[in-house]
């Protein structure tokens, strides 16, 4: 109980320190907004050209969708992977792993604390002026909001895991970037964020559906009207991927510190 | 003509440091590419479904990532140093930039390198022979392809130089820099058909990511010589009105008493 105490005051001190920052709010905020700015006026033509509807899905549904995707960008869950290879480079992650404490969650805190500020403020005004500018989806709310937590909160959990786990690979490789850029790109591409769901071909919905980097962010198709029948499979799937990264993110790292030994950090 | 020499010698020397790291170069140059195909798969299929928008074709996006790849692997691969004046503000290692009797834009601009950029560059020549061989070029649309690279490049090396040089004018301006210039980039790897009315007026003459790759590919297709004049005349204010803003903020920068020996 004293170390889930712990794990929230870090979380805390690290979004009161956002929010004392007010640049970064203003930024995300603006970045935000020319993001979906861009988006919502090209879909905006697009969907008009098709007569309101494209592959049997709306101009509403498909823009809640990229707003949701927009949205999980903010909280940056990714950075994770970079903190920790900055931490690894510099060498402070020796004085990080002899704490009492779990180096990696102490770590997924803190980078959920860096976010969330901005996240809530953006997702709460975001929805309001998504009700007010473009509309509300047709989703029923006692069904939407269970849905949709627990998709979002598993798929957060997975892509700390798996964020973690190449962040933890700088133990062993000098550079982490490329293998970030790489799984980066297919969580954006399969997660919807330029080309949204409904537009993807066969291949690419199969494998959003099966792999894990779909699965992050299985959160941004809970607006679809054929989620509620994939809800209980997607949330299965999200549960395994998070076991099989689980242990192996705690495979590596107990690897990791073993090898930082060797070295002396 | 001493400036030019200097500044071969730092991407020269900056280059040879790189390549020490041989695993971590290859990685970085082989994992950009690989990154950058994304971009391409999405609007691909984005074309496919929709046909064609404003004039461009599902294919034409080829043209968009060779011009955008190949003007950000220059400038981020050769004058990567003007991506951390932020960094050397608030550290203080401006100052020894301040203290040599060189160029301080030049030698600013060639202290660093950027190995992933060479990746964004491959994508670019692999986009642009695609995009050669799709459209089949002719000689005169070749020699306009070059031209606007050289172009392209002016323009994203102007704008990021202002981007970054917004940080003179703030206590900690490392973000609010990163955030404009990753506005300007990201909105320039839209798909081309995308813009219209007041945004395309914005994105041309406000914030000039259309200028990286969409307006290039049109003035291609279209062999638009009023277009190919308004993206010289523009590349020319940009370019100017970098340097000035650059050396006027520089006015803002203020030593600090960081002991140390740079970067």
């Amino acid at each position: 109980m004293k170390r889930i105490r712990f794990f929230f005051t870090v979380l805390k001190i690290h979004m009161k320190n956002q929010m004392q920052d007010n640049t970064n709010l203003i930024l995300d905020v603006f970045n935000m907004f020319s993001r979906c700015l861009i988006v919502f006026l090209l879909y905006g033509y697009v969907f008009g050209l098709k007569g309101g509807v494209v592959n049997g899905v709306d101009y509403t549904t498909t823009m809640w969708s990229m707003f949701i995707y927009f949205c999980i960008m903010i909280l940056n869950i990714r950075r994770i992977d970079k903190d920790i290879m900055n931490e690894v480079k510099s060498g402070n992650v020796e004085t990080f792993v002899n704490k009492p404490y779990n180096y990696l969650t102490i770590n997924f805190f803190k980078v959920i604390g860096k976010g969330l500020f901005s996240f809530l403020f953006i997702s709460i005004i975001g929805s309001i002026t998504m009700i007010l500018l473009v509309g509300i989806p047709d989703v029923k709310l006692c069904v939407f909001v269970p849905m949709f937590t627990t998709t979002f909160l598993l798929g957060q959990i997975l892509g700390l895991l798996i964020y973690g786990l190449i962040g933890v690979l700088a133990f062993f490789i000098q550079n982490i970037n490329p293998i970030h850029w790489v799984v980066d790109k297919f969580v954006m591409v399969l997660g919807g964020s330029y080309l949204p769901i409904s537009m993807f071909p066969p291949f690419m919905k199969t494998l959003a559906f099966i792999s894990p980097f779909g699965a992050i962010n299985f959160a941004t198709s809970t607006v679809y009207s054929s989620f509620t029948s994939e809800y209980l499979i997607r949330t299965a799937l999200q549960i395994i991927w998070i076991i099989v990264f689980g242990l192996l993110l705690n495979i590596v790292y107990k690897k990791s510190l073993e090898k930082s030994m060797i070295n002396g950090g | 003509m001493s400036d030019i020499k200097l500044a071969l010698f730092n991407i020269r020397k900056n280059l040879k440091n790189e390549k020490e790291l041989k695993v971590s170069f290859i990685m970085s140059v082989v994992g950009m590419t690989i990154n950058n195909m994304a971009f391409l798969i999405i609007w691909y299929y984005f074309g496919k479904t929709i046909g064609v928008i404003n004039g461009w074709k599902p294919l034409d996006i080829l043209g968009l990532f060779a011009f955008s790849g190949l003007s950000y692997g220059i400038v981020e691969t050769l004058f990567n140093g003007i991506f951390y004046i932020p960094r050397y503000i608030s550290s203080g290692v401006f100052d020894k930039f301040l203290t040599t009797p060189k160029n301080i834009l030049l030698k600013v601009s060639t202290s660093q390198i950027k190995t992933s950029a060479l990746g964004d560059f491959t994508y670019g020549l692999i986009c642009f022979i695609a995009f050669y061989l799709y459209k089949r070029l002719t000689i005169m649309q070749l020699l306009i392809s070059f031209l606007l690279i050289i172009i392209t490049s002016i323009i994203y090396y102007s704008f990021s130089l202002i981007c970054m040089s917004i940080s003179f004018y703030l206590m900690d301006g490392e973000n609010v820099s990163e955030g404009l210039h990753n506005m300007f980039l990201s909105n320039s790897l839209y798909h081309g058909g995308a813009f219209t009315g007041v945004l395309r007026f914005i994105f041309i003459f406000i914030i000039p990511s259309l200028l990286l790759g969409a307006i290039p590919v049109e003035i291609i297709i279209n062999m638009s010589m009023i277009k190919l004049v308004l993206i010289c005349l523009l590349t020319i204010f940009w370019f100017v009105l970098s340097v000035m803003f650059f050396y006027k903020s520089m006015k803002k920068y203020e030593s600090n008493n960081l002991f140390g020996f740079g970067n």
